[in-house]
């Protein structure tokens, strides 16, 4: 079955797959997390007279949680998100339990002999290959359910997995409707492009602000009036720990320091090594006396060749009986100590560098010995590890004086709501301000240093909670990330406001200005268009103009070298009705206040035909995975509207705000 | 004593007159519960294997092997005629059959779980197979066909949750049969639908938001249609005043504002 699901793991298989696997894989392994508490056993829906509980849910949850800070250790949801999350979660419970009240209701049942088939091919049962009874029930134990309970939501599961296949598996496409699709998918377009730029006001109607009317400012103004609103405001106090900083102000002295370059010495030391190589006269270790005698013969023989002058490279790559390292002169390369033979490695590193050994004898034969370096053993000094053995200490020691100086922040400012000095002075920490931020984010000065931290949404969901902001006390100690925490209260709130006139005149005029050259540009652009419709030829309104048409061919729908806007005006121009006769559109451009004039003078449809086969499947099962899914959404939703549902909202969130680990 | 000899007497009297229908009863009572657990064991049996077939038939139809599964449509559906898992199997082996290029046999597959599934309790697999149905009359060109077949199912308000595949399908039976108008109320109202019940972020819902965009499109629609009205208006100082009333440049929709309504757009298809 593993096999198979990875060898089909796309299209609708994917969706099925996907689907049957959630729900019972992440109830699995819940009952090890959460022990419920008194009444942990309430329900918090009830679907088709089944108890959803409020431990299943709670258990899920967790696990997701989990599984998201696995893969984004600071990953934050705000208390809004939590919430939506575990709607989500007691949804697809919901859905799940409905899909199996489906299938039973209908008479589908699943063989204990497929039941069994199952467990027995899963490999998370065996004992040497084998399935195992034992196995089997120990791991099933283990995870405090009955294997009656096990077996009883593996049917379930196998249920839910055969409808949700048959409706999901159901889509097919006509041949018809995937040509159509790939016909209007791949459809190219050629076109020109007259863009207007934006034209400047006339001298005669220089738009400074006298000879802007007044009566029409006031009304673009009005007009805007909710531009010109300012959200609610307010500014941080804030006093924060940074582990990185402690670490930085803790100082020591080298006497300190030493010991603890001594300690770990060892750390700091290279020891010696050389660089060998050998000629070998192999042999046995049993070898009897006569062969020895003869094999350390031939290598004094080798030897006194050398000293005569030849060459111990060309008479090693010649004689010796190591053919790994025969080949290269004998070259065993850079050798330390404790790896090789004991009598080899005693004899390689009495040699002076360039002399030759005796003949050694060490367990694979007879040795000759040449050492062609020396590579001293290296001691690392003090002053050269100094900065980094003095980081490691200021992080040790920081860690603890982090942690103290945390809890200290944490108690302070939780029994003195209404102030932050009491911990700040306890502590030497200096009280920060902020600019105003909003419940967005900050407001002014975006750029601001510090508005890393003051942007972060814990901060911000902090600083707008109702215990903060209305009730005026300490927020919560907040670690926003790891080794950095603050504690805030806020000041200077400031309630959503509407700007006068005279604060935002500027404003308003710019955009009254920006509207009038929006109206100058669309004006002078429908009337070429209109000339265009009319006949006249492109050249002559691009010369007048004194513009080119920018010539556009064979472009995509998903195109990315043309703005988004202009592929869609492009795209949905209709077809011209001859070679020589294009059609025209136009389109102003809010981003750049230009107008851009289209000629459209060809739409070649994409055709199926001429596709590859590979990918024309592809997109057909893609095509088919959508309208199987579209039906099983559809399916779903329609048994939810038979099935008796009772959620109780009261349940659902339960404890779940506070961490249970 | 006489007391206790009188009740014998009259036990033997009442046995003698109820002892046949008594043993009877007990016998008829026996026979049919030990009939009806044989034939409820039977009649699970027959289901269990069943559901082993149609089992078989998904993963088969999920590895592609529609050869496979159309063989085993040919005995599944005389074997079990009237099974939990006739009308699933029926959408299965449609799908097979569509695969191997049998039109028609995919048609006999999808009449069958028409008519089987009212009585399995599962509605909306009538409606799934009628909604295919339809897609191979669309294919076979019987445009009247498929549309008749979609408004019987969007008049049926049980199959409301499967109204924007009705109503997408019916656009491409307008469209392809040449009625354009229609076929583009047909997909405009399905995105205004979403539009207004703000729908949320779905990969797939983008998708098909996508597909029916690029399906209008292809109906043809000019950004700026300049009637013989708007022009009076854009030559005088009228357009000013008209547009002055819009929103900030940056925030109006451009193509919008100057167009007026979609439909009213000419419109070409090829």
């Amino acid at each position: 079955m593993l096999q198979f699901i990875r060898d089909k793991a796309t299209g609708w298989v994917a969706w099925a797959i996907v689907i049957m696997l959630t729900i019972p894989f992440a109830l699995w392994g819940v009952h090890q997390y959460y022990v419920p508490p008194e009444g942990g056993y309430q329900p918090v829906a009830i679907v088709n007279g089944d108890e959803i509980s409020y431990y299943t849910l709670r258990g899920l949850y967790d696990n997701r949680r989990q599984q998201m800070r696995r893969s984004d250790p600071n990953a934050y949801l705000t208390e809004e998100e939590q919430a939506a999350e575990r709607r989500d979660i007691l949804d697809e419970l919901i859905d799940y339990q409905v899909i199996i009240d489906t299938g039973s209701g209908a008479g589908m049942r699943v063989s204990d002999v497929r039941l069994s088939e199952s467990i027995r091919e899963g490999s998370g049962f065996r004992s040497g290959g084998e399935f195992s009874r034992e196995v089997y029930e120990n791991v099933i134990r283990n995870q405090g359910i009955s294997v009656g309970q096990y077996e009883e939501d593996l049917r379930e599961s196998f249920l839910q997995w055969q409808v949700v296949s048959g409706i999901v598996g159901a889509g097919f496409i006509s041949s018809t409707e995937l040509n159509d699709y790939l016909r209007i998918e791949g459809q190219k377009r050629d076109f020109s492009l007259l863009t207007l730029p934006v034209i400047e006001p006339d001298d005669g109607e220089r738009t400074d602000e006298e000879s802007l009317d007044e009566a029409a400012i006031q009304a673009h103004f009005e007009d805007n009036g909710d531009t010109y609103i300012v959200p609610e405001r307010v500014r941080l106090r804030y006093v924060e720990i940074s582990r990185d900083e402690i670490a930085a102000a803790i100082d020591t002295d080298d006497e300190e320091l030493r010991a603890h370059y001594e300690t770990r010495k060892r750390e700091f030391v290279t020891e010696e090594t050389r660089n060998v190589s050998h000629i070998l006269i192999s042999l046995p270790s049993d070898a009897d006396d006569e062969a020895e005698e003869k094999a350390k013969e031939d290598l004094v023989a080798i030897r006194d060749r050398i000293v005569a002058g030849e060459s111990f490279e060309d008479l090693a790559t010649e004689l010796s009986q190591d053919p790994g390292s025969a080949q290269s002169g004998g070259d065993l390369g850079v050798v330390e100590r404790g790896v090789m033979d004991a009598s080899f490695e005693a004899a390689a590193f009495a040699l002076d560098a360039d002399a030759l050994s005796d003949p050694v004898r060490s367990l694979f034969g007879w040795h000759l010995i040449k050492v062609t370096a020396i590579n001293e053993k290296q001691v690392t000094p003090f002053e050269e590890v100094r900065e980094q053995l003095l980081e490691e200490y200021r992080q040790r020691e920081a860690e603890d004086l982090y942690a103290e100086n945390v809890d200290t922040l944490a108690n302070l400012s939780y029994e003195n709501p209404e102030s932050l000095e009491v911990a700040a002075d306890e502590l030497g920490l200096e009280i920060k301000e902020s600019d105003y931020i909003g419940r967005s984010g900050p407001i002014s000065d975006p750029e601001d240093n510090d508005s890393s931290a003051i942007s972060h949404p814990r901060i911000l969901e902090a600083a707008f909670s109702e215990d903060v902001l209305e009730g005026g006390n300490n927020s919560d100690m907040i670690e926003y990330e790891p080794g950095k925490v603050v504690v805030l209260r806020t000041f200077d709130r400031q309630a959503e406001r509407r700007q006068s006139l005279d604060e935002v005149r500027q404003e308003v005029i710019d955009s009254l200005e920006a509207e009038r050259a929006k109206d100058r540009i669309v004006m002078q652009g429908r009337r070429i268009l209109a000339d265009l419709r009319g006949g006249k030829d492109p050249k002559e309104v691009a010369e007048e103009v004194e513009l080119e048409w920018s010539v556009h061919e064979g472009v995509e729908r998903s195109s990315f070298e043309l703005s988004e806007m202009l592929i869609e005006a492009a795209f949905r121009i209709p077809r011209p009705e001859a070679e020589d006769a294009p059609q025209f559109d136009g389109i102003y451009d809010p981003d750049t206040g230009e107008y851009l004039l289209i000629s459209l003078s060809a739409v070649i449809d994409g055709d199926s035909d001429a596709m590859e086969e590979a990918q024309r499947d592809t997109t057909k099962e893609r095509l088919e995975g959508e309208i199987g899914q579209g039906m099983y959404d559809a399916f779903l939703s329609s048994r939810r509207k038979v099935a008796h549902i009772e959620i109780f909202e009261e349940n659902i969130d339960g404890d779940l705000a506070s961490p249970s680990f | 004593m006489a007391g206790e000899e009188e009740q014998i007497e009259s036990l033997k009297k009442w046995w003698s007159e109820y002892g046949k229908a008594i043993v009877t009863g007990v016998l008829v009572g026996a026979v049919s519960v030990g009939g009806w657990s044989v034939w409820q064991n039977h009649r699970n049996d027959r289901i269990e294997r069943a559901s082993v077939e149609y089992h078989e038939m998904i993963e088969d139809s999920a590895e592609g092997e529609s050869d496979k599964v159309l063989a085993r449509a040919e005995t599944f559906f005389d074997d079990y005629p009237n099974s939990p898992y006739t009308s699933l199997a029926s959408l299965l082996a449609a799908r097979a059959a569509v695969h191997s290029d049998d039109t028609e046999q995919a048609k006999t597959h999808l009449q069958r779980a028409i008519e089987h599934s009212d009585d399995t309790k599962l509605p909306e697999v009538n409606t799934i197979a009628r909604i295919q149905m339809a897609r191979l009359q669309i294919d076979a060109d019987d445009f009247p066909g498929a549309l008749s077949t979609l408004d019987r199912i969007d008049s049926d308000p049980d199959s409301e949750p499967f109204r924007n595949l009705v109503i997408e399908l019916k656009g491409d039976a307008q469209r392809l049969s040449g009625d354009i108008e229609a076929a583009r109320r047909l997909y405009r109202s399905l995105l205004d639908e979403k539009e207004a019940e703000d729908a949320d972020d779905d990969p797939l819902q983008r998708e098909i938001d996508r597909r029916l965009n690029a399906k209008i499109d292809d109906l043809g629609r000019i950004a700026e249609s300049l009637s013989s009205d708007d022009m009076v208006d854009s030559s005088s100082d009228s357009d000013d005043s008209r547009s002055s009333g819009d929103k900030t440049p940056a925030e109006g929709a451009p193509d919008e504002d100057a167009s007026g309504d979609d439909d009213s757009a000419s419109s070409v298809d090829g």
